[in-house]
């Protein structure tokens, strides 16, 4: 009988409800500090042997045992050696994240017009090295979350200096982003005329809409709204800075207004997305 | 010197010499271990080891329906991991029979 990762995931999800409350926390750490750790392992070998392991929790706990007299007094210890036991992921799953990574970086770069002011157009330096720097940027916020699960010393100590952590880390994200294309140097570089700019950015946001439509997840549902609006935004400054059809001053107000009413949909959307699926 | 020390190198043998009396699952297997008087082992050594016994080819996992709840994780001892075994006692005998002749003062 063979399982897929979603299975092992979705079971896990059932089995934890058994738990005592102490035991679901010990492992919900423990199942994030691998998961976090996994990502070149094989995904259904990593799910596999986690839920494994929840279900022999279970039954110590049926016997009067607990997570921690099961399974010993260091998780960070064990969840290493175990993740250097279990399969590499394949050549196919590696590139499908490297894939993802750089798809998701050019689709945002297309989408924001090659997040610059002028008229559009395609550096092509810039194009391999936004991808690079988010991969670094994504792992390096991965392993730096990872630490924090089994760190003596938190980072993260209240609900409020998370949330000015997340931020932090946001800007820093859109920072460096915007720097490296910002600083960039114009070596090759495509100029896209007017006309096929427009053509180009709506065919991204028609794209990067469907994409995360097509994975008919409720999380995701607001990134969908945030790049159409993203993408009108860049349709209506490539149209604008060719007919004048406002003033600069107009123009700008309407851009900040529209952004700023987004955000404040995306965040409620969000935050309404992440407690139904809790619940 | 701590027991753990002297496990580390001969638990792999007793886990084989046990999976290949019956299948088994992590949490049978270290209610067994406990029940031979390895009682310090814990889930924190035994799955890293689980996990590289089977990256060695010495077992394999298959997910099957358990008598006593839900279905579970079973792993089976493979003909390499019957040679490992054999492989194993011959050393083990040896090892024994010179400790035994070093702790007796024989020569």
């Amino acid at each position: 009988m063979t399982h897929n990762a979603q299975w092992y995931r979705d079971a896990m999800n059932e089995l934890e409800k058994q738990l005592t409350e102490a035991d679901r926390s010990w492992f919900s750490e423990l199942r994030e500090y691998t998961t976090l750790g996994a990502f070149m392992r094989d995904e259904t070998a990593v799910t596999r042997q986690q839920h494994a392991m929840m279900l022999d929790l279970v039954a110590a706990e049926r016997d009067g045992g607990d997570a921690e007299s099961f399974f010993g007094k260091n998780p960070k210890e064990m969840a290493d050696d175990l993740l250097k036991e279990l399969p590499p992921a394949s050549a196919r799953d590696k590139g499908q994240l490297l894939g993802l990574i750089v798809g998701i970086s050019w689709l945002v770069m297309l989408i924001s017009g090659g997040m610059t002011n002028g008229a559009m157009s395609i550096n092509i330096l810039t194009y391999f090295a936004v991808p690079v720097l988010n991969a670094v940027m994504i792992f390096g916020i991965l392993a730096l979350m990872r630490a924090q699960i089994y760190s003596a010393v938190r980072l993260i100590k209240s609900r409020i200096a998370g949330f000015f952590v997340i931020w932090a880390v946001m800007f820093l994200y859109v920072g460096a982003n915007l720097a490296t294309v910002l600083l960039m140097p114009a070596v090759l570089v495509i100029a896209i005329p007017f006309g096929w700019d427009v053509a180009l950015v709506g065919i991204a946001t028609a794209f990067a809409c469907a994409l995360i439509l097509r994975l008919r997840d409720r999380l995701f549902t607001p990134m969908a709204f945030m790049a159409l609006v993203i993408g009108v935004i860049t349709i209506l400054r490539l149209l604008w800075q060719q007919l004048l059809f406002v003033s600069k001053q107009g123009f700008t107000a309407v851009i900040l207004g529209v952004l700023a009413v987004a955000l404040i949909i995306y965040t409620i959307w969000s935050r309404q997305a992440a407690k139904h699926v809790e619940r | 010197m701590k027991q753990t020390q002297l496990l580390k190198g001969v638990l792999d043998g007793c886990v084989l010499a046990i999976l290949a009396r019956h299948e088994s699952y992590g949490y049978e297997l270290m209610q067994a271990l406990h029940e031979y008087g390895f009682t310090s082992i814990v889930g924190g050594t035994l799955y890293p080891l689980l996990a590289k016994l089977e990256k060695q080819g010495d077992v394999t996992s298959t997910i099957k329906p358990s008598p006593d709840g839900p279905d579970r994780n079973y792993l089976t001892l493979t003909a390499h991991g019957r040679e490992s075994l054999a492989e194993f006692q011959a050393q083990w005998y040896q090892i024994q029979s010179q400790v035994s002749h070093v702790m007796g003062g024989e020569k």
